[in-house]
């Protein structure tokens, strides 16, 4: 299972890229030349890789909301909203609470944003709890009231008196991530991500906790039978997936932009909805496709900047990753049929 | 009543009107998939496709009416992958629509980049739909202006909800169609084809909300911009829930939030102080709200978003 895994999603890559390549050549762009930037971009020097794995931490926090929302039966399609709001949360205590000693102040803003992010995804939790909502229509439509929300923040209680621009405070020096790889952006965050991995998935298969909500995500009416609170295990996942989400808005916040400005997550949230079906829900497989996404992401843009190819090609790989690979499920079955005699 | 409150009235009720058409295209659409037991969650990716080859064609050819069939073709095409992959291959519908929203997010968006732009930088507006000419009837106060200053479109989204309503509930093949999303294996035994009437009914879902993507751009802006459509292939979904899976309900509950929509921009207008932001999320938390049984309880179709497999 593991290897053929492997296998077609190498294939659907290698698929999306070719499409990528054929509509490049319609619009007169040399695929080569175009994609010899995409690589380039990440492998070539220092600054490229460093901002490469910069561009990994928040996609491998929304990557990790989705997943860990999906094996709890939840569907959470509003990582962007949640991230924006926790960037929101760690931009208030980052920038206005003043004079704590730099751990601290990290922490309780980090702390912050999870907590933001959490009530986010919170309010489509408590609805589809209490009525019976469909959470995946509710989270989209909160990602569009978060957005409009920053931009009323930035445009107005948020914006300096000072500045000409529309952007937020920016956070003070003892709450900003330090640099882990200096003359690139990389931040202490990438530790922390990593970290923050284990510790979720660890959570997920090694504790009762993580058990049950595998449990409701697989089988709701079995959970029930089983005597497992679903009330609380849902509100268990609710948190965790929007406090993953927050936590990426933070540290995105704390470690790389360090003011909320329009744009500022540029898609993230939905990126990692791609990240983890690619990834196959686990650890090691996120992680990597992680790597994948946040290589594209970076080549992207050096690919529109060296060779003219428009930015949006990026949502067009990506879709096609999420249709092959998820399509290639059945395929998957086939083949591990046809090469190990059954069902793997 | 005095003139000038009629006149906003007026206004405001042709602007809901207007604005209720980009949402009941992917509405009857979707309500068209689900029925049959398909959840069509790619309305929106269909709705930005139809959006863009609408208004690009409409530009290259100089005729919305071939803007409208390259939208249409776009919208049933990625329908039939949308289809295939959750009728054959019996894949996740959820995340194969998701994976269609941002694949036509992206494709659109490259589309249009490559789009050369006018002297002054302007992307080239596409020729749009003329209103329909009712003649002398236009002239009728307050009738006139608001119900007959409208293009062809909008009377032809209001006229595929009552054909649905009729077909749903006054025809054999429509009361077939609903047993293949009640209870697929009944259907199959009593002789109905459960699996061309799916693919027919995403097709078609796929097809309507490209339409209500080519209505934004050939009917209201005569341009296309990135992300046009803003969710409303989304907010679609709640319609349709609002609407009690009901043809007739779901075009109240565009109606309704068409009317909210027109009214949050007439109070962007009117410069009433609440800072626009709040204004432009009405449709959003609406579609919230809409889902939380204000309209008591909905009984959606049973084998809803179950692939169906002949045993």
């Amino acid at each position: 299972m593991g290897l053929i895994s492997v296998f077609i999603s190498i294939l659907a890559i290698a698929f999306a890229l070719l499409i990528g390549a054929i509509l490049m050549a319609l619009a007169d762009i040399n695929p080569w030349e175009a994609y010899s930037y995409l690589l380039k971009s990440s492998f070539r020097n220092r600054y490229g890789f460093g901002e490469t794995l910069t561009r990994f931490i928040p996609l491998l926090f929304s990557a990790l909301s989705f997943a860990v929302a999906h094996k709890s039966g939840f569907f959470n399609v509003g990582a962007e909203g949640q991230l924006l709001m926790g960037a929101v949360g760690a931009v208030l205590v980052g920038a206005y609470l003043q004079g704590l000693p730099p751990v601290l102040h990290i922490t309780l803003s980090i702390l912050a944003g999870i907590l933001f992010g959490a009530i986010w995804a919170g309010i489509a939790g408590l609805l589809k709890l209490a009525f019976g909502s469909n959470e995946l229509i509710n989270t989209m439509m909160l990602n569009y009231v978060a957005l409009l929300f920053v931009e009323f923040l930035i445009h107005g209680p948020l914006k300096p008196a000072d500045s000409y621009l529309y952007v937020s405070a920016e956070v003070l020096p003892s709450a900003k991530l330090p640099n882990i790889f200096p003359r690139t952006p990389l931040h202490l965050g990438l530790i922390i991500s990593l970290v923050v991995v284990a510790g979720v998935f660890y959570l997920i298969y090694r504790t009762p906790l993580g058990y049950q909500m595998r449990t409701v995500g697989a089988n709701i009416r079995a959970a029930s039978y089983a005597g497992i609170n679903i009330v609380r295990v849902t509100i268990a996942a609710l948190i965790m997936t929007g406090g993953l989400a927050g936590m990426g808005g933070a540290i995105e916040l704390l470690g790389a932009q360090f003011k909320v400005v329009e744009g500022f997550s540029s898609g993230y949230g939905y990126d990692g909805i791609g990240v983890a079906v690619m990834g196959r829900y686990n650890p090691v497989g996120i992680v990597l496709a992680t790597l994948l996404f946040a290589i594209i992401r970076v080549g992207t843009g050096a690919m529109q900047r060296g060779a003219g190819v428009p930015f949006p090609l990026l949502n067009v790989l990506q879709g096609l990753i999420i249709i092959f690979v998820i399509a290639s499920g059945y395929l998957t079955n086939k083949l591990t049929e046809a090469v190990v005699g059954g069902r793997a | 009543m005095d003139a000038a409150l009629l006149t906003t009235l007026t206004t405001w009720l042709a602007m809901s009107i207007r604005m209720s058409v980009p949402l009941l295209f992917p509405s009857l659409g979707g309500l068209l998939a689900q029925k049959a037991g398909v959840y069509n969650f790619g309305l929106e990716g269909m709705m930005l496709c139809g959006a863009f080859f609408g208004y690009w064609v409409s530009n290259k050819t100089g005729s919305p009416w071939l803007g409208l069939l390259a939208a249409i073709i776009s919208g049933a095409l990625l329908a039939l992958l949308l289809a295939f992959t959750s009728i054959r291959l019996r894949v996740s519908q959820l995340v194969i629509g998701l994976g269609i929203g941002i694949f036509s997010l992206g494709f659109t968006g490259y589309l249009f980049r490559l789009v050369p732009s006018e002297a002054g930088g302007v992307a080239p507006a596409a020729p749009l739909f003329p209103k329909v000419n009712f003649g002398a009837l236009r002239g009728i106060p307050f009738i006139g202006d608001t119900f007959l200053s409208h293009d062809w479109m909008v009377y032809a989204a209001y006229g595929f909800a009552a054909i649905i309503a009729w077909f749903f509930y006054r025809t054999t093949a429509g009361l077939n169609f609903r047993a293949v999303g009640e209870n697929p294996q009944v259907a199959d035994t009593a002789g109905i084809n459960v699996i061309l009437y799916r693919y027919l009914a995403v097709i078609i879902s796929g097809a309507l909300a490209a339409m209500g993507g080519a209505y934004l751009t050939l009917t209201q802006t005569a341009y296309f911009t990135e992300n046009i459509t803003a969710g409303r292939g989304w907010i679609a979904i709640s319609a349709i829930i609002l609407g009690k899976f009901n043809p007739w309900g779901v075009l109240l509950a565009c109606l309704l939030f068409g009317a909210a929509d027109s009214g949050q921009m007439h109070l962007q207008f009117m410069e009433v102080g609440i800072p626009y932001q709040f204004l432009l999320m009405v449709p959003y938390i609406m579609a919230i709200i809409a889902m939380t049984g204000v309209v008591g309880k909905v009984r959606s179709p049973a084998a809803m978003g179950k692939p169906y497999a002949k045993h």
